[in-house]
Parts: C-alpha cells; sequence; structure tokens
C-alpha cells in the first residue's frame, strides 16, 4: 500500500482544497476515490435492522436506575441509624465508667479487647506503595507521578504492602472521599504482597467540571480507618500517586 | 394570543436543537435522536465487541445516561455520544480480556456475532472482513464509516494524532479489503 494517497476515500470535509481539485480533474484518481469511497459505505448501515431497542428501553433502564438510587438513599439513612445508635449506646457506658472510676478493659495489660476494631495478627503496618496501570484495548502501561490518562483509558490500582493492617485507598484531591472499599473500610485486610481491588472497583473519570488533576492516596492502618468528616485517622501509614486525567 | 409563539421541534432539526427541546421537558426530541443513532450506535459496538446483546445494551445504557444526565453533550452531540459509547464499548472489553473465549468450531462464527447474524453471503463476507481487521484500526475504520466522525472528532475520542488518521484508515480499508476477498 502506498502513503502518497491515502486521503482517498475520505469525505469531502475531510480533503483539502488541492485533493478536491485533484479528484474533480483527474478521472483515474476520482476512480480511485470513488472505489474508496464504496467500500466505506459497506459499513454505514448495522448487520441486521430487525428488532432493535426502542425508546420506551431507555426509558424503562433510567426509571429503575433512578429507583435504585433512591433506595439507595433510604438504605443508607437506615444505615447511619444502625451507626448511630450503637456509638450512642457506646459513648453512654464509657461515661458510666468515667462515673464509677473503673479500670478501662483495654488498660489492663491481659485483656485482648482492642478499642475500634479487631486486631490484626502479625505486627501491623510497616510499609505501603501505590502504583496504578492504565489500561486500555491495545493494553497497559505503568502510570508514574504526573502520569497522564488519555481518554480510551480505565485506571487500575495496585499496592504493595509490607506488614499487616486494613488498606483503602482514597481520593483525597478536595477533601478526602473514600474510593475502595466502597464502604465498610474493614473489609479489606491485607498481608505481605501486592494487592489489588476487585472489578467492581471502578475509577469515575472526573467529569466536565471536575478538576483533572487528582491525588489519589493508599492508606494502611493497624485498625479499619473510618474517615470521619472528611479528617484522616491517626497512625495510618500512606502513599500518594497524583494523576491526570485528559 | 401570547405575542413569543414557540416553535416546535421537528425531526429533521439538528441534534443541538432536539436536545435543548428535550431539556425543557419535550419528550418527542429525545425519541427523534434516538432514532437517529441507535443504528449506528449497535452497529458500532456490536462489531467492536462481537457481541448483539452487549452492543444494544451499551446504546440503552448511554441514552439512559443522557436522561439521567449522568454524562452532558459538549460541542457536537455526535462526538459526545460516541465518546462515551465508545468508552462503554472500551471497558466491556477490558472486563472480558481474562474470560475465556467463547467456544466455536474453527470458521464457525460465534453466538451473538454480526457474522453469524446476517442472512446472505455478501453481509457475512463483510462482516467476516470487519472481525478480520485488528481492534485498533477497527475502531478507526468503524468511528468514520459507522459513526461519520470527521478525523478532527476521531483523533479526540481516541485522543491520537490527527494527521496519522488518513494513514490508518487507508490502512484498515486495505484490511477490510482484504479481508473481504479472501
Amino acid at each position: 500500500m502506498s502513503n502518497d494517497k491515502t486521503w482517498l476515500g475520505l469525505r469531502v470535509e475531510d480533503l483539502s482544497i488541492e485533493q478536491r481539485e485533484q479528484i474533480a480533474n483527474d478521472a483515474s484518481t476520482r476512480a480511485a476515490h470513488l472505489q474508496e469511497v464504496e467500500l466505506g459505505r459497506l459499513l454505514e448501515l448495522p448487520p441486521v435492522v430487525a428488532e432493535r431497542p426502542n425508546v420506551n428501553d431507555v426509558f424503562t433502564r433510567s426509571s429503575y436506575a433512578t429507583q435504585a438510587f433512591s433506595k439507595l438513599g433510604a438504605e443508607e439513612s437506615r444505615r447511619s441509624l444502625v451507626v448511630t445508635l450503637p456509638l450512642l449506646f457506646l459513648v453512654a457506658i464509657l461515661w458510666l465508667y468515667t462515673l464509677l472510676g473503673e479500670e478501662w478493659p483495654w488498660e489492663s495489660p491481659n485483656n485482648a479487647v482492642v478499642p475500634g476494631g479487631v486486631p490484626v495478627a502479625g505486627g501491623g503496618p510497616v510499609s505501603v506503595k501505590l502504583d496504578a496501570t492504565a489500561k486500555a484495548i491495545h493494553g497497559e502501561r505503568p502510570l508514574r507521578a504526573g502520569s497522564v490518562i488519555e481518554a480510551p483509558e480505565s485506571l487500575q490500582f495496585k499496592v504493595q504492602v509490607t506488614g499487616t493492617g486494613y488498606l483503602v485507598i482514597l481520593d483525597v484531591t478536595e477533601g478526602v472521599q473514600q474510593i475502595y472499599p466502597s464502604r465498610d473500610p474493614s473489609s479489606w485486610p491485607v498481608t505481605d504482597g501486592e494487592q489489588a481491588p476487585d472489578r467492581s472497583m471502578r475509577v469515575q473519570r472526573p467529569g466536565a467540571d471536575d478538576e483533572k488533576v487528582r491525588k489519589y492516596r493508599a492508606m494502611l492502618c493497624e485498625r479499619p480507618p473510618w474517615v470521619v468528616d472528611g479528617a484522616m485517622p491517626e497512625g495510618c501509614m500512606f502513599s500518594d500517586l497524583v494523576l491526570t486525567w485528559r | 394570543m401570547s405575542l413569543f409563539m414557540t416553535r416546535k421541534a421537528t425531526p429533521e432539526e439538528p441534534d443541538e436543537v432536539l436536545l435543548e427541546a428535550f431539556k425543557k421537558g419535550d419528550r418527542a426530541p429525545f425519541l427523534w435522536l434516538f432514532d437517529r443513532y441507535r443504528d449506528s450506535v449497535i452497529a458500532y459496538v456490536w462489531r467492536m465487541c462481537g457481541r448483539r446483546d452487549v452492543a444494544e445494551d451499551i446504546c440503552i445504557e448511554a441514552f439512559a445516561g443522557l436522561v439521567l444526565r449522568v454524562w452532558k453533550p459538549e460541542d457536537s452531540f455526535r462526538e459526545s455520544l460516541t465518546s462515551v459509547v465508545h468508552q462503554m464499548c472500551v471497558t466491556h472489553m477490558a472486563r472480558i480480556a481474562n474470560e475465556p473465549p467463547r467456544s466455536a468450531g474453527f470458521g464457525v462464527p460465534l453466538p451473538g456475532s454480526p457474522e453469524e447474524a446476517v442472512d446472505t453471503s455478501e453481509k457475512k463476507a463483510t462482516e467476516l472482513a470487519v472481525a478480520s481487521v485488528p481492534l485498533g484500526y477497527r475502531a478507526v475504520l468503524l468511528l468514520y464509516y459507522t459513526m461519520e466522525l470527521s478525523l478532527d472528532q476521531i483523533s479526540r475520542v481516541l485522543a491520537c494524532d490527527r494527521d496519522q488518521l488518513p494513514l490508518q484508515l487507508a490502512y484498515a480499508r486495505h484490511l477490510f479489503r482484504r479481508g473481504r476477498a479472501l
């Protein structure tokens, strides 16, 4: 295939004035151009045009999605009650202990109870490093700090962990937003080695009005790191990675 | 009678006018937009992914996303829609990349593939030829001829150099023609 007339078969709006003149004035060029145009026309129609989805399918899908979102909202408020009530109960118990001057259970050296979660065996966090790759049709490529994620690519994380603990991945660009695990930070206990979120995780491409340069953080903590009102929990190790979305 | 008569949109209006009318609460323009792009969107995804059910699902999902304002069209509706659809297609292919291929005998079209669905040998030759073009070139070929994007628009959707596209497109046509000749 020669490279000199790669423009043959293009639509008029993609041709330069010289190319259009060449097609108009030279019969052999015109014939070759029309042959390429005809070849492209074979691709205009879908393979089969019967029994296609209709607009009702779209509205049904969107109404299901709306219902699912509203149910999710109701579930969220129920869940917040489920969290709030035990917390109030816990505060009441602590207050009672203070009044009675009792020794806290976890201050006793022989007591195994640890507040705020189940302790992880194995000595706790030692180090954490966040890495990422960009995936597209043609394969994947590693991303370094400051790398650009191109339009057709999706973002995937990998975290190198030494020691043990609970791992979360956060977006700390504007406030703190937990992106994996999606809810319960105690659901990703890890030990030494490379960790990767499961396939349910999809990092959302920033919207048109959102900041395109995003700072992601892998955080490894001895206990499940509940992020409350955007405040970072204490006693955790973290590793940041700044990436730019195109 | 009001001094300011509002003109009703018609099916022949440009995309942006239909979209604006839909935003104001009129459902008919959305139907016309859907009808305008449904076949090409399904054809694009079907030929890229090789699965009719996935193509129809992505088509419905993309338009449902427009209704729910999950994505907002920018300057060109055609380009924005194609960009969303292409992204969903890539995501689907990445998700199934590690799955074992669906079984079919040598030379037998896979169930649900375009070449299995068509009824004439002429159409079968076309679909087999499309399927023989490697994915990167196939995307360029289909974005140009099926989605009817301009070279500038394709360069933005695929984030590639516009000046390289005529050569890539010519090579994609060459592969397509060779596939039909086999």
